[in-house]
């Protein structure tokens, strides 16, 4: 009797929620909050960077996106072969802000940002917490071997 | 109209289907199987908990793909109670798993987060049919490490952990970023595995480069925590591409170290069929079935957490299992590593 009683609880409560979502489903259009952005910038390093590739990405520094804001969002990752880079992209406002240019370079040409045999590739940020209302060029110190973006940001201050 | 009368056709269908799951005396349940006169109580190591409100948005773009478009309305319940305590044990009741680990994740930017507080709440009343595995944020290490590392030793003791468990490919930290060493040092020092995810994932924004999913980027913290269990979960299975990329990094650590197990969640999923057979051929001939212990990686959808089981018992005997060599792999494992 008890079962039967919880059933139709259940059964009450997932027809309620199911209505709700079929009312709020038809009556919304979903917004467009991205706009297009083009940053640019100059990457150096402590170790030559002549005819090496280099991988860029990018990050929104801090996002809502998700249950609860986190940083270090990707938004788009691509290679260069010369040390100054211009990308376009899209920026989404909503829950997002700032932007975190990471890159690194692979001096053993293999791909892969360090393997367990070879530790010589070179990696580097750049932020700026108050994109996209300041500055839009980014230059990028590479620094510290074998580190992801994390290993920078974020961090105190 | 038309839409109306089709999704209350639905929840016809679905009111119908529920109340015959529902109504499913656990008396009538049967745990275990027995292969060769082998009784089997099997441990399924690896489930999730949640809620749909805690997953990112992309996470809950690829989970609806998964229902076709009529259903799609009705995910955000059906999921979100199949992942909770009710949820979770029906779905070992009906694979016949008495007992299962089930794991928080603190994985914001990929799969979304299932806090300990959360895990604790939905398992802390079947002690005996649910263990916990507890997690750390790791997204701000840089300004909180110290703090995360504190609260996740309370959370051990205060919910009387059974592991720990990582996921670094979705928690975007590098396997062999020395930073995190205070993670390993806790879980040495409290006497609690690590379940630590290997290999890619389909899921949106999991990194999927080498440092952040192969196993062997992990061999110098396993090394210099010779007293830390550490459980390769998934077997380094490469799952973007269906592969078994990193699976020869399990075997070679497994090898080198005692502290290394391996589980083979996913790999019984349909996604995975052609590689199953591969991969159990290959633990055997390696030797090393008393290092796999086995996890599904569900509940995922209704009949996962089942499927997955009885594609791997399949692949199992096809493969020329023993019923010993099964009880180790789904059994014994787990409770000579936990100490059960």
């Amino acid at each position: 009797m008890n079962e039967m009683k919880e059933f139709r609880k259940k059964s009450r409560t997932v027809f309620s929620i199911a209505l709700l979502a079929f009312i709020v489903g038809a009556c919304s259009e979903p917004e467009e909050t991205r706009e297009q952005m083009t940053i640019s910038g100059e990457i150096t390093s402590i170790s030559s960077l002549d005819g090496q590739t280099l991988y860029i990405s990018i990050f929104h520094a801090q996002s809502g996106i998700g249950f609860q804001p986190h940083p270090l969002y990707e938004i788009d990752s691509f290679e260069s072969q010369g040390t100054s880079f211009e990308r376009t992209f899209f920026y989404d406002r909503q829950g997002n802000s700032g932007l975190v240019v990471y890159a690194w370079v692979d001096n053993d040409g293999d791909g892969i940002n360090c393997t367990m045999q070879s530790r010589n590739d070179y990696a580097g940020v750049s932020v700026n917490e108050d994109f996209p209302n300041s500055s839009k060029s980014f230059d990028v110190e590479l620094t510290k071997r074998c580190v992801g973006p994390d290993w920078f940001y974020p961090a105190k201050k | 109209m038309k839409k109306f009368l089709v999704r209350s056709f639905v929840l016809i269908v679905l009111g119908a289907l529920a109340y015959n799951y529902l109504i499913k005396g656990e008396s009538e349940i049967e745990y275990g199987i027995t292969v060769d006169g082998v009784e089997i109580d099997i441990i399924d190591m690896h489930l999730h908990t949640g809620t749909w409100e805690a997953l990112t948005e992309p996470y809950k773009e690829r989970y609806s793909e998964r229902v076709p478009k009529p259903f799609r309305f009705l995910i955000a319940n059906l999921l979100g109670n199949g992942l909770k305590t009710e949820g979770i044990l029906k779905q070992m009741d009906n694979a016949g798993i008495q007992r299962a680990g089930v794991f928080a994740v603190y994985s914001p930017d990929t799969t979304g987060i299932a806090s300990n507080e959360f895990l604790y709440e939905q398992i802390k009343d079947r002690p005996d049919r649910m263990f916990g595995f507890y997690s750390i944020r790791t997204d701000h290490w840089n300004l909180n490490g110290k703090e995360e590392l504190s609260k996740l030793e309370q959370d051990l003791l205060k919910y009387n952990a059974t592991g720990i468990k990582l996921a670094h490919a979705h928690q975007q930290m590098r396997l062999d970023d020395e930073r995190f060493d205070g993670i390993y040092e806790i879980a040495q020092r409290l006497e609690k595995p690590l379940y630590i995810h290997t290999g890619t994932s389909p899921n949106p924004y999991t990194r999927m480069e080498p440092p952040y999913v192969d196993p062997l980027y992990l061999e110098a913290s396993i090394k210099k925590y010779p007293n830390a269990k550490f459980i390769l979960g998934h077997s380094g299975y490469d799952s973007y591409r269906v592969k078994l990329t990193y699976l020869d990094s399990c075997i070679t650590l497994a090898k080198k170290y005692d502290n290394v197990f391996i589980e083979p969640g996913a790999l019984g999923s349909r996604k995975a069929s052609e590689i199953l057979l591969d991969y159990l051929r290959i633990m055997k001939e390696e030797d090393l079935i008393d290092r796999v212990i086995y996890g599904s990686d569900g509940p995922q959808f209704p009949g996962y957490t089942s499927s997955h089981l009885e594609n791997t018992i399949a692949a199992m005997e096809s493969t020329g299992y023993s019923g010993e060599e099964m009880k180790a792999v789904l059994q014994t494992n787990f409770e000579n590593l936990f100490g059960l």
